[in-house]
């Protein structure tokens, strides 16, 4: 991968990662903080990492480094903490965009990550298991289990509603 | 096993559940017969003992999620499984034939599914700020590529000096004024010639224009002359006394060591440091110190170095992207007995020896 690459691959995939990260951890700091980090190590291993292969390469790194500085902050407890069956409606909603926002932040941590990987990135269970160091079957598991929790956290607030 | 009209109800339990030896069973037994009031308890005991019953959940079906795999019959009980399925794109062409007639005939299950439908995130537009930062510029970069070796290597090669006791000590070490030369620069001083190499504390005074007294040389010899006329041994003079002193207790060693034998035996006095304010010293007057008090502190510890230079190595890594590696190896004792420096212009492997 040659430095040209590189600065192409911050065009290409900058956004993306941000906006997984950003949803993943819903803290923009740590978002901003995983990027940078996440793009330091692309540079250190600039030689190393095939330019075909360098997204995926981007995700695996940033997802990695967004636990371990959850884990380091301490916030990975509270972070992991699935609130999938609390469906208090407090606040007034404007768009299902929102609603499933609101949803996906109760999923548990792996459930939302898979869900991301696949809606935004549109990543296959192969790449996804890739990135998460998840088996292509566990991928599917969790993908089918969180898009049930999504779905039924849709019913219970259009009820309340 | 010893059983009494006080612990009974244990090896009772033990019994009924099959866990006492047959010597223990046989001591129960004789207790009982001992005891035949105790019989009836064991039997209420008995009944106790909930019989099994054969009851069955029937609805385990409905409970179970099952990911429809390719052969996987379309079923009313795996109906949710199949919308995720079918948004997926996991079905076969049959399967999904076999869902879709499904949905038209139930339009309630319709309405189910276009609820999974809608939990299928939509992509937003996010932009992260913090681009233009990230991007490296090449010139930079072959500069760095070519730095980062030759700064690792200017490293590598103080951590041996340091480490390695057989190699000449750099000037700095210099500065630590040996007995014996403090002793000759005495000896020439009371013979009247001025000292042939200044003591830093001189020169940083003689730089900062602070009143120095200096020595007349004439004024010199004759306070020289004086002493010898009164006798007053110099300081060359009792130091060697003191050595005879030595020899005469049995401590004998030969007349070129007598300096040595002072230092050995007796404690010198911290010497205080001129007061001097530190703003007033010199640039190579302050490094001087602060490598000498570095120099003090990490002399023999060669973990220590290592450590320095492994970690510098790393930052200069981080900051220009490349992969120079510093490895120590160690011998039996764990001590380390050389390093070895890789980087893509420059390897080297050194010994470190070690006393």
């Amino acid at each position: 991968m040659t430095v040209e690459d590189y600065n192409k691959t911050i065009d290409l995939y900058a956004d993306n990662l941000y906006r997984f990260i950003l949803k993943n951890s819903r803290n923009e700091e740590l978002a901003n903080d995983v990027v940078q980090e996440t793009f330091e190590k692309l540079w250190m291993k600039i030689e190393n990492v095939d330019s075909k292969k360098v997204k995926s390469y981007l995700f695996t790194a940033g997802y990695h480094t967004m636990l371990d500085l959850l884990k380091k902050e301490n916030r990975h407890a509270e972070f992991g903490i699935s609130e999938e069956y609390s469906y208090k409606h407090e606040e007034q909603y404007t768009d299902i965009g929102e609603l499933l926002g609101q949803a996906l932040s109760r999923l548990p941590e792996i459930q939302r990550t898979v869900i991301l990987l696949r809606d935004y990135e549109g990543y296959s269970y192969e790449e996804i298991g890739e990135v998460t160091g998840l088996k292509e079957s566990q991928v599917k598991v969790y993908i089918y289990r969180g898009r049930l929790h999504l779905k039924n956290y849709l019913v219970r607030i259009e009820n309340i509603i | 096993m010893n059983i009494n009209r006080n612990n009974y109800e244990q090896y009772f339990l033990d019994h009924l559940e099959g866990r006492l030896s047959p010597s223990e069973e046989e001591i129960l037994h004789r207790f009982l017969k001992f005891n035949p009031d105790l019989t009836k308890e064991l039997d209420s005991f008995r009944l106790q003992k909930l019989p099994a019953e054969d009851i069955r959940f029937d609805g385990k079906e409905k409970l179970r999620k099952i990911i429809p795999g390719s052969e996987d019959p379309f079923t009313s009980d795996n109906f949710e499984m199949f919308c995720i399925a079918y948004l997926e794109g996991d079905l076969t062409e049959v399967q999904k034939i076999e869902f879709e007639s499904y949905i038209d005939l139930n339009p309630r299950q319709a309405a189910k599914f276009e609820l999974f439908k809608r939990a299928f995130l939509i992509p937003g537009k996010y932009k992260y700020g913090g681009k233009s930062a990230l991007k490296k510029s090449k010139k930079g970069i072959i500069y760095l590529r070519y730095l980062v070796p030759v700064a690792a290597a200017a490293a590598v090669f103080l951590m041996v000096v340091f480490i390695n006791p057989d190699t000449e000590k750099p000037t700095e070490m210099a500065a630590f004024i040996e007995p014996e030369k403090e002793l000759n620069a005495a000896k020439e001083s009371i013979k009247g010639k001025l000292p042939v190499q200044e003591s830093s504390t001189l020169k940083v005074i003689r730089n900062n224009k602070a009143p120095v007294p200096v020595m007349d040389i004439k004024k010199a010899k004759q306070i020289n002359e004086k002493r010898k006329q009164q006798e007053i041994p110099d300081e060359l003079d009792r130091r060697k006394e003191e050595s005879y002193t030595l020899a005469r207790l049995g401590l004998e060693r030969p007349l070129f060591q007598n300096v040595n034998v002072k230092y050995d035996r007796i404690v010198p006095e911290p010497v205080n440091p001129p007061s001097v304010s530190i703003s007033s010293l010199s640039l190579e007057e302050m490094a001087r110190q602060q490598i000498q008090r570095i120099s003090r502190l990490i002399e023999n510890d060669d973990e220590l170095l290592y450590s320095i230079a492994s970690n510098g190595l790393k930052e200069l890594n981080r900051v220009a992207g490349t992969d120079a590696k510093l490895m120590a190896s160690k011998d039996e004792e764990g001590t380390i007995s050389g390093i070895h420096f890789r980087s893509r212009l420059l390897n080297f492997t050194a010994p470190v020896n070690q006393e």
